[in-house]
């Protein structure tokens, strides 16, 4: 950003969300801070429908984690790929913010998101040890729509109040929006046991299931202590708890800690980094 | 490649497993689409009951030198975030701010590794002590990368502009995320368990005679 009319422009493309609840935009560092209950892909991607370009510094103030799932950083079977974000909110919660990629031949089968005690990959997720947290049980593609009569009353107050108030209102309003970023369907409904119920406010404790072209989107908010969980694994898993992707649980950026805008190790910039190779030839211009 | 590096990787603990000790792995990759590159393979964190922490690592396709073994940098840096490759994992892990230098010396980074020799075939295999790395309290390195550069880390004597904060180690030719191995569930450590077990036993049998 260079100049006030950026400023004005990004605060034109994010002003129309409902799920942001915050928003900070500092010319001088050139650093947008948002406070928001929606994944962070579709923050960015609505800044870079202004034509600027955005990078990811960091997010979450007590802690941050991160897997990388499938592809080549982690095992896959099946190619199913998944990112899976973790913010440590306050002392006893983490919200987990998982993009989860499935080829389109693959079974439709109910998904499960397990946390194993054990970080070693190797030898196809078989050495992870035992199941020790699940983060969230049979979600579907198939299966979204509401489970039980809890959450289907959830559900229709949700959409009722979208439908009495189109435009954003204080006090009522969802925090999720769904229409305004084209996604297709969305639903809710509950997560196992781990998972928070008792939060009043009601807003991330339900998980949040989205489906897109790739796959699904998932956010949920679970009881959970980030640092007992550093250096575990991630296991994706279909309804027959068969593995079908796992990573290692690892430490990522905080929001207020990623203040340095160039890799230490060669110099080459934030913004350069997403157009050159991660390493080898071309990496760094001689 | 795993299925043939196991046997290695079993062989290299069974020496040094006891029951207090606490245990981590990283799988190391080049993480890039590129063909040309594929150095890969796996460091064992040991960390023993006096805080020492035994590294053991066996990583193949590294830079080759037919003329003579050479060196690379070896960190540990501060994320474990692949989200943009190695590149993504962060500066040397270094929570006390300090200056760049060798495991050796009295000032360095926690992640100051120093470098791993590497055969003029490209292998490196080797084994060495820390006393500054844990795997447990406020500084672990659990979750964190670990990071094999291109180049030898001049251990912050250089005169390059970057000595005192990488050692001008070049890039990052491939890296992974430290993860916790525990005794008692990861099936591949039984049989160390029990391997070690037999051969605690033997030592005392000489002992015996």
């Amino acid at each position: 950003m260079t100049c006030d009319s950026c400023v004005q422009k990004v605060k034109h493309a994010l002003s129309g969300l409902d799920g942001i609840s915050k928003m900070d935009i500092d010319l001088a560092s050139g650093t947008v801070m948002v406070d928001t209950e929606l994944p962070q892909s579709f923050i960015k991607d609505k800044i870079e429908t202004t034509g600027m370009r955005a990078v990811l510094k960091g997010y979450g103030q007590l802690g941050a984690a991160v897997a990388m799932l499938g592809g080549n950083t982690g095992f896959s079977a099946g190619n199913v790929k998944g990112v899976i974000r973790f913010i440590q909110e306050d002392a006893s919660h983490c919200i987990i913010d998982a993009e989860i990629e499935t080829s389109p031949s693959a079974s439709k089968g109910p998904l499960s998101i397990n946390i194993y005690e054990c970080g070693d990959i190797s030898n196809n997720c078989s050495n992870v040890g035992d199941k020790i947290l699940s983060i969230l049980q049979n979600f579907s593609k198939e299966s979204l729509s509401p489970r039980n009569t809890k959450d289907s009353e959830l559900l229709d107050n949700i959409q009722d109040s979208k439908k009495s108030s189109p435009v954003s209102h204080p006090n009522e309003a969802p925090k999720i929006s769904t229409h305004e970023l084209s996604i297709t369907k969305s639903s809710f409904f509950n997560s196992n046991i781990s998972s928070d119920k008792n939060n009043s406010d009601g807003s991330v404790s339900v998980p949040l299931i989205q489906e897109t072209p790739q796959g699904l989107i998932v956010k949920t908010k679970n009881k959970m202590d980030l640092s007992s969980i550093i250096g575990r694994s991630i296991v994706i898993e279909d309804d027959a708890s068969k593995k079908l992707a796992c990573a290692v649980i690892a430490r990522s950026a905080g929001v207020s800690e990623n203040k340095k805008s160039i890799c230490a190790c060669d110099g080459v910039t934030i913004w350069e980094e997403r157009d050159r190779p991660l390493a080898g030839p071309g990496r760094r211009i001689e | 490649m795993w299925t043939t590096l196991l046997p290695v990787f079993l062989a290299a603990l069974v020496m040094q497993v006891l029951s207090e000790d606490i245990i981590a792995v990283a799988l190391l990759k080049p993480y890039t689409s590129s063909t040309v590159s594929t150095p890969s393979g796996n460091v064992t964190f040991i960390q023993h009951d006096d805080g020492t922490v035994t590294v053991k690592g066996f990583v193949t396709g590294l830079k080759k030198n037919t003329a003579a073994p050479h060196e690379h940098g070896f960190h540990i840096h501060e994320k474990g975030d692949l989200r943009e490759g190695c590149a993504s994992l962060g500066a040397h892990y270094n929570p006390q701010g300090k200056t760049h230098g060798g495991p050796e010396h009295e000032v360095r980074h926690i992640g100051d590794l120093g470098n791993i020799e590497v055969s003029p075939s490209g292998v490196a295999n080797f084994e060495f002590e820390d006393k500054i790395i844990s795997l447990t309290g406020p500084y672990s390195i659990l979750g964190r990368g670990l990071v094999i550069h291109s180049d030898k880390d001049d251990l912050g004597k250089g005169t390059f502009n970057d000595s005192l904060t990488t050692g001008h180690a070049g890039s990052r030719v491939c890296c992974g995320v430290i993860g916790l191995v525990s005794p008692i569930y990861s099936s591949s450590l039984q049989v160390v368990a029990q391997s070690s077990t037999i051969l605690l036993s033997l030592v005392a049998l000489k002992l015996l005679f």
